[in-house]
């Protein structure tokens, strides 16, 4: 996905469209990469928002237009990390939860007992769910947003071993848990 | 397998971000390190598994991303959003009223105010009152002689049936006595032995049963805890697992940053 300086030029001088067309642009990745971040489209959706109205209010504060990208993904990152923190702070149980949200967190809940009746991408997201903080934003940047590593380095603010060793525990811990769920997913999936 | 170098070559390899040569040389490696070629395999898989999670197909954009949106939350809504409260607390007020048929009258007997009937401002007058109160008294009198006289024929029934009574009992005594003292204990004591007997099976029974249902009990607590122990056991041990990944992850970020920062103090000297 590319822009060219122009969109971005206009968008910052306060050309509706050309945000417009800026959102158009950006609006599927972040939305992408904020839903694998929750697993949840309600608050990908917010994030996403809350991602595109910070960029209207500090669009022309961006000096450097090659790094809106970055900029794009550490802002809907940061949201993300923040409302996951409020979130782990309490477990507010909805009125209108259903108990399967409950099962989800308990520790002995196994994928297996629920995998044949939901979709197996729903699976994956949930053990992707699992995953410290660090290590599921290096799985997502890389596994899903296809960006390099140098460029989730830039994002994250760390250098690029730490990247690829954050990456190596994120699979590794992946793998042990479809291990640990005893689902056989080289025949399933 | 647990160092930071063979970490880096394993991701580099599985992400196509070594050179040719590197390439050939890691995978050699492997060819001569089973527990290496495990793991790499075992990632591949985890990355075909992840492959399973696609991407959402193309949403659309929502209202509120947009710039117009935005401009407008910032511009008209701090002055629509307090007159929209005000226009629906005073139409909840009034139809409230209005269910409730709340009314405020004010004369020159002063400010009445009420829900539903209206309050009647007409006073009684003195002998009005006068009469009101003997008409009651009167009703209540009659009622009263009534009640009484009910009271005094089902005394008089009663009376009646209690000398019946007494006279019935006086006979039955008189019978009774003929009965030889005997054989009235011989009765009594086969009834006292029957009893005992019932009894004691009756506590033999419910000893039994209370014996094997304190069995069953005992048997499925102690069931429920081996079961919970061992799974108490297993997420111990699987916390511990990821503690110690956890560590060695921040172990490896702890060496690259010193060797970051050594490398960097050589170049300056």
């Amino acid at each position: 996905m590319d822009h060219s300086d122009s969109i971005i030029e206009k968008a910052k001088a306060g050309d509706q469209r050309a945000f417009n067309k800026l959102v158009g642009l950006w609006f599927n990745r972040i939305y992408n990469f904020c839903l694998k971040y929750f697993d949840d489209h309600d608050l990908a959706m917010e994030m996403t928002q809350k991602t595109f109205i910070a960029m209207h209010r500090h669009l022309p504060g961006i000096r450097d237009n090659d790094r809106l990208k970055y900029w794009l993904y550490k802002v809907a990152r940061n949201h993300c990390y923040e409302e996951g923190r409020k979130r782990s702070r309490g477990t507010w149980l909805s009125l209108f939860q259903s108990n399967e949200a409950h099962t989800q967190q308990d520790p002995y809940f196994h994928p297996e007992r629920k995998i044949y009746s939901t979709e197996k991408k729903q699976w994956v997201g949930e053990l992707l769910q699992r995953l410290p903080e660090e290590q599921r934003t290096v799985v997502i940047m890389k596994e899903f947003e296809n960006m390099k590593f140098r460029e989730i380095a830039e994002v994250l603010d760390v250098s690029e071993n730490t990247v690829k060793s954050r990456l190596y525990y994120g699979l590794k811990s992946l793998r042990k848990q479809i291990d640990n769920s005893g689902f056989n997913y080289r025949e399933e999936i | 397998m647990e160092n930071s170098s063979n970490h880096l070559d394993i991701i580099n390899y599985l992400y196509d971000e070594m050179d040719p040569e590197e390439k050939r040389k890691f995978e050699e490696r492997m060819e001569h390190d089973s527990a290496l070629k495990e793991e790499v395999e075992a990632m591949m898989e985890t990355r075909n598994s992840l492959g399973q999670m696609t991407d959402h197909d193309e949403i659309d954009i929502p209202v509120k991303a947009t710039p117009s949106f935005i401009r407008q939350k910032q511009e008209t809504f701090h002055w629509i959003k307090p007159l929209v409260s005000v226009a629906a607390v005073i139409m909840i007020l009034l139809v409230t009223g209005y269910l409730t048929r709340f009314t405020i009258q004010y004369n020159e007997k002063g400010l009445l105010i009420s829900f539903g009937e209206t309050i009647s401002n007409q006073y009684a007058e003195k002998s009005e009152v006068d009469r009101m109160i003997k008409e009651a008294l009167s009703g209540q009198q009659t009622t009263f002689h009534r009640e009484l006289t009910k009271t005094n024929d089902s005394l008089k029934s009663l009376s009646s049936l209690l000398t019946q009574y007494n006279h019935d009992l006086n006979k039955g005594t008189s019978t009774s006595r003929m009965v030889s003292e005997a054989e009235l204990n011989e009765q009594i004591a086969d009834w006292q032995k029957a009893n005992q007997t019932l009894l004691q099976n009756y506590i033999q029974v419910v000893g039994k049963q209370q014996q094997e249902y304190m069995q069953d009990v005992l048997v499925q607590f102690s069931d429920y805890l081996q079961e919970q122990r061992e799974k108490d056991l297993l997420m111990i041990r699987q916390n511990l697992i990821d503690l110690k990944d956890y560590q060695d992850q921040q172990k490896m970020e702890t060496n690259q940053t010193l060797a970051s920062i050594m490398k960097t103090v050589s170049q300056q000297k």
